[in-house]
């Protein structure tokens, strides 16, 4: 979506070509078109948008601390002073849920994003090559995905030590397999096709292949994947702190409220709702964000 | 046409492994010459292996027999990094004007790729000018240069195809059942633009076909294919008009003339369908359907014999011996 | 005139998408006279399947009937409910798809799918419906029929394929068989075969509608033609005065494309254009963006089927008059 930016430069150098055969599309047309077409994608995005303000200022959104406890006021129900009521160390939900919203919306995208771009590498790269490259990258693969994701992760934490830097890299391991199985299956099945046949005829390396024809078709598949994987990497996060593996009380984190609230549901039940809640809508906006982009980058849905 | 070879096939073998150690026998002892400029026809029924010579034949596949030259250097064994330098001289036209371009990329980005590839234009402007020039050459109006391969007629789509294939100039174009997708009203103005195009360009092509009609219109020069093997090469009129080998008449005769007062017309059906590429037959791999086989061709495999510039792979040449049928209609 | 066992009557049928309806098949008369070859011929995209589909309750979302009637031996069965379109389907009237390998199931035995349609239609017990079986696969020209019953789709070739096809619809003997497309992915001397097995089925009583954008097979095979262009029929006529005296100039463009193809020479007849785009629809004459003779009157008002004597119907204003092809 970005080489069509460099195409309209292109075209743009002579207005003469310019007026008579319309011009590429750039990418802020691709986002205006996006605003146009598909308002809930847009939402979405604003959405997350704000998730992501409320994190970086979070300090300045709450007067209350999120980690000193105020027993006095132990699992207080929603109040005036206390928005969405307090936990059971009394500390106040609505700050721990925005101070939260740091923890967790990294957990969820950058072990994703990260887990993605390494499975779509080598799964377009087992795909294409084939032979003896496939299948080491692929039983490396198997035996990643054999292996229990708890368990793999339990072992990278003990080996590394707790700390968000290391969930990331941890939950990034855990993701890429399953996502370069799939990349590979959607390569080997682009990779048939005739335009592809008639690059390879043209002349055209394997490397700009895999760049530009079967990279920007795996496209679609890929950002279905991304939507899937956020909301699994942030309770993932939840069960590793739950373990003692993660983020640790009184740090806040979505999953990690929800699990402390489990044992109050039936006389606190805001203390698990309200992150719950929060992963609902995150999740929730990263899967309309990623239809609406899907729908936007699919040539079939231009109309000229 | 010119006497020079621009490609010699010799003894060419193709065979894709199964399981169980069993082979496909696709292609099977080719040999063939291409002319420069000239237009070789070759035809056969779907799973002939005619396909698999014509990607054989420009490399996109490496035997597993036999010997190819180009321009009289022999290329069987380079490595792909050697044969780079003959590349951009064969090109590819594709049957299914759908699945040949890549659906994320507009018109222009397509042509341009075999120009990006080598280099040819200096900038990006030129480029998108050449490509212009190019789409205009093949019939399809400039101001749709950033449409999409989805918004265009499948006609159009073809002519892209087209476009991409000659913009860097090839010496030999591989047709691939380029008009069996399209209707036939459309069929015929890509048959018009390939041989115009041919005229201004000098390119040579082997146009791959089942469509006898389409072939017979367009080739200099006609090879019949069966089963991996040619039964038969030789100029298009003398191949239609009289047929020796056997499976070439019945080939002609099975087409279903447009015109009812034909219907009645007792035509001799060929019996049975055609053996498997996996279990080729003993001797003659035609005659399990030829109904003039006798004891030799169950024993022993005729190779191709030059005869008056026709080459037949039949013992007999029974083909020149029967009546005439369908194979000369309306020839004036 | 025998009488008609299949009988369209002003169908109409639209595909409706976000962009709007798309007018696949409009107001479109096509009868099938008992014992006859009927065949609709024009190209791709031209509604010629959707107009069978249609008759045959096949349409698929967001496909729909928009109106007419189909009257099969004198019943109407577009009206029906679901449930007696069922049990006309496979028995009185049946269809043979283009491509055989993706109609037949590839996980279920032959012989299996062709008594199917006994079973469910007649009630019949399993042995007496492998008996009829074997009996039709021979009629269909299958060797060793008892053997096939027990094949899998893939293990037969494409040609065998489309004979189980065609003995699949037979099975129940139908009044009337739709066969969209038959030969068209097959090669020319199993395409051979397959006509000759079509014949035979006619003069063996059973009416068939057939589908094909083959004008060769069209020639071949068909008693009476229609043509039709961007959903509608634009000509009508028994085979012979089709192919002699076409009146319409898209039926004479497809002609002149075949035959000078086959003439030789150096230019090919085309058809100028492309087939215009089914949601936008010109005002008048459909085929006026690609026609020679087109005058004002051609791109304000759309011509009506009109009969030039017996029973050929063309729409074009100019039919009747002017030079015949």
């Amino acid at each position: 979506m970005f080489g069509k930016k460099k195409k309209l430069m292109a075209a743009g150098e002579d207005v003469r070509l310019k007026s008579q055969i319309g011009e590429a599309e750039t990418f802020w047309d691709l986002m205006r078109r996006l605003a146009k077409e598909n308002k809930l994608a847009v939402f979405s995005a604003v959405v997350i948008l704000l998730f992501i303000l409320a994190a970086i200022f979070a300090p300045f959104l709450t007067p209350y601390s999120y980690k000193d406890m105020d027993l006095l006021n132990r699992l207080s129900p929603p109040s005036g002073a206390h928005l969405l009521g307090t936990d059971e160390g009394g500390r106040d939900i609505l700050t721990r849920m925005l101070y939260g919203s740091r923890v967790s919306l990294m957990i969820g995208v950058l072990p994703t994003l990260l887990g993605m771009i390494l499975g779509a590498a080598l799964g377009i790269i087992a795909g294409v090559i084939g032979g003896k490259t496939d299948a080491i990258i692929m039983r490396i693969a198997d035996i990643t995905l054999g292996f229990p994701s708890m368990l793999l992760a339990m072992l990278i934490m003990y080996t590394l030590g707790g700390g968000l830097m290391n969930v990331v890299l941890t939950l990034s391991l855990v993701n890429w397999a399953s996502v370069s199985r799939i990349v590979r299956s959607e390569a080997i099945r682009l990779k048939q096709n005739e335009y592809v046949e008639a690059a390879r005829a043209i002349g055209v390396k394997k490397r700009v292949i895999l760049w530009r024809h079967i990279l920007p078709n795996c496209l679609p598949t890929l950002i279905v994947l991304f939507t899937l994987n956020v909301p699994s990497s942030i309770l993932t996060e939840s069960s590793l702190s739950f373990l003692g593996l993660g983020i640790q009380v009184p740090d806040a984190s979505w999953g990690l409220m929800v699990n402390m609230g489990r044992q109050f549901l039936y006389i606190a039940p805001w203390l698990s709702l309200v992150p719950s809640a929060a992963i609902m809508l995150v999740v929730l906006a990263f899967n309309f964000l990623g239809d609406g982009l899907r729908d936007v980058l699919d040539p079939h849905q231009k109309n000229q | 046409m010119s006497d020079h070879v621009l490609l010699e096939a010799v003894n060419l073998s193709k065979e894709f492994p199964l399981s169980r150690g069993k082979r496909v026998h696709a292609v099977s002892d080719v040999s063939l010459k291409v002319y420069e400029g000239e237009t070789l026809g070759i035809v056969g029924e779907s799973g002939c292996g005619k396909s698999t010579l014509g990607r054989l034949l420009i490399r996109l596949l490496s035997p597993t027999g036999g010997r190819l030259w180009f321009r009289g250097e022999e290329v069987t064994s380079f490595s792909d990094q050697a044969f780079s330098k003959y590349r951009r001289q064969l090109q590819l036209i594709f049957q299914d004007p759908y699945a040949s371009l890549d659906p994320r990329m507009t018109a222009r980005d397509i042509i341009a790729e075999p120009l990006n590839a080598y280099h040819v234009c200096p900038t990006k402007k030129a480029t998108t000018e050449r490509v212009l020039e190019l789409m205009e050459a093949v019939g399809v109006p400039g101001e749709f240069l950033y449409r999409y391969p989805h918004q265009f007629s499948g006609g159009q789509r073809q002519r892209i195809g087209i476009a991409r294939a000659i913009a860097i100039d090839p010496a030999l174009i591989v047709c691939d059942e380029p008009v069996s997708a399209l209707d036939v009203s459309v069929q015929n103005q890509i048959l018009n633009l390939l041989r115009d195009l041919q005229k201004e360009r000098g390119m040579a092509y082997l146009f791959i076909s089942h469509d006898l009609s389409v072939v017979r219109h367009i080739s200099d020069r006609v090879a019949v294919m069966f089963l991996g093997t040619i039964c038969e090469i030789g100029p298009a009129k003398d191949i239609f008009e009289a047929p020796q080998h056997p499976y070439t008449r019945f080939l002609l005769d099975a087409i279903p003339q447009p015109d009812p007062r034909r219907r009645d017309e007792e035509v001799p059906l060929l019996k049975g369908e055609i053996p498997s590429p996996v279990n080729l037959p003993e001797g003659c791999l035609f005659h399990t359907r030829c109904p003039y086989a006798t004891e030799k061709c169950r024993r022993e495999r005729p190779v191709l014999r030059s005869e008056a510039g026709r080459e037949v792979a039949c013992h007999y040449r029974v083909g020149a011996t029967l009546p005439q049928k369908n194979s000369a209609p309306e020839h004036v | 005139m025998e009488k008609n066992m299949l009988e369209i009557r002003h169908l109409s049928a639209s595909f409706f998408t976000q962009k709007g309806e798309v007018k696949a098949v409009n107001d479109v008369c096509i009868e099938v006279p008992k014992g006859k070859i009927v065949g609709i011929v024009g190209e791709s995209g031209c509604g010629k399947s959707m107009t069978v589909r249609a008759c045959m309750g096949l349409l698929k979302y967001p496909g729909r009937v928009v109106g007419g009637e189909a009257w099969l031996d004198g019943k109407e069965i577009l009206s029906l409910p679901e449930k007696e379109k069922c049990a006309i389907r496979g028995d009185e009237i049946a269809m043979v798809f283009q491509d055989p390998m993706t109609s037949l199931n590839p996980v279920v035995r032959v012989g299996k799918q062709v008594t199917e349609a006994l079973r469910l239609h007649r009630n019949m017990p399993a042995a007496e419906a492998r008996r009829e079986a074997v009996a039709m696969f021979e009629a269909v020209g299958i060797p060793e029929a008892k053997k096939r019953l027990s094949s899998y789709p893939h293990q037969l070739s494409g040609g065998l394929r489309q004979r189980v096809m065609i003995a699949m619809a037979m099975i129940c003997h139908p009044k009337v068989l739709i066969a969209d497309e038959p030969t068209t992915a097959l090669d020319v001397t199993v395409e051979a075969q397959i006509l000759r097995l079509m014949k035979k089925l006619c003069s063996d009583g059973t009416s068939v509608l057939i589908i094909s954008h083959n004008l060769g097979v069209i020639a071949q095979l068909c008693d009476y033609v229609y043509v039709m262009y961007a959903g509608r029929i634009v000509e009508q006529a028994d085979t012979f005065t089709l192919f002699e005296e076409p009146l319409h100039p898209y039926t004479r463009g497809l002609l002149s494309s075949v035959s000078s193809l086959r003439r030789g020479g150096d230019k090919l007849d085309t058809i100028p254009g492309v087939v215009p785009n089914l949601l936008h629809l010109p005002a008048g004459c459909s085929f006026s963006l690609r026609c020679e003779r087109c005058e004002e009157k051609c791109r304000e008002c759309l011509p009506d089927l009109m009969d030039v004597g017996d029973g050929h119907k063309v729409r074009c204003h100019f039919a009747g008059r002017g030079e015949k092809a």
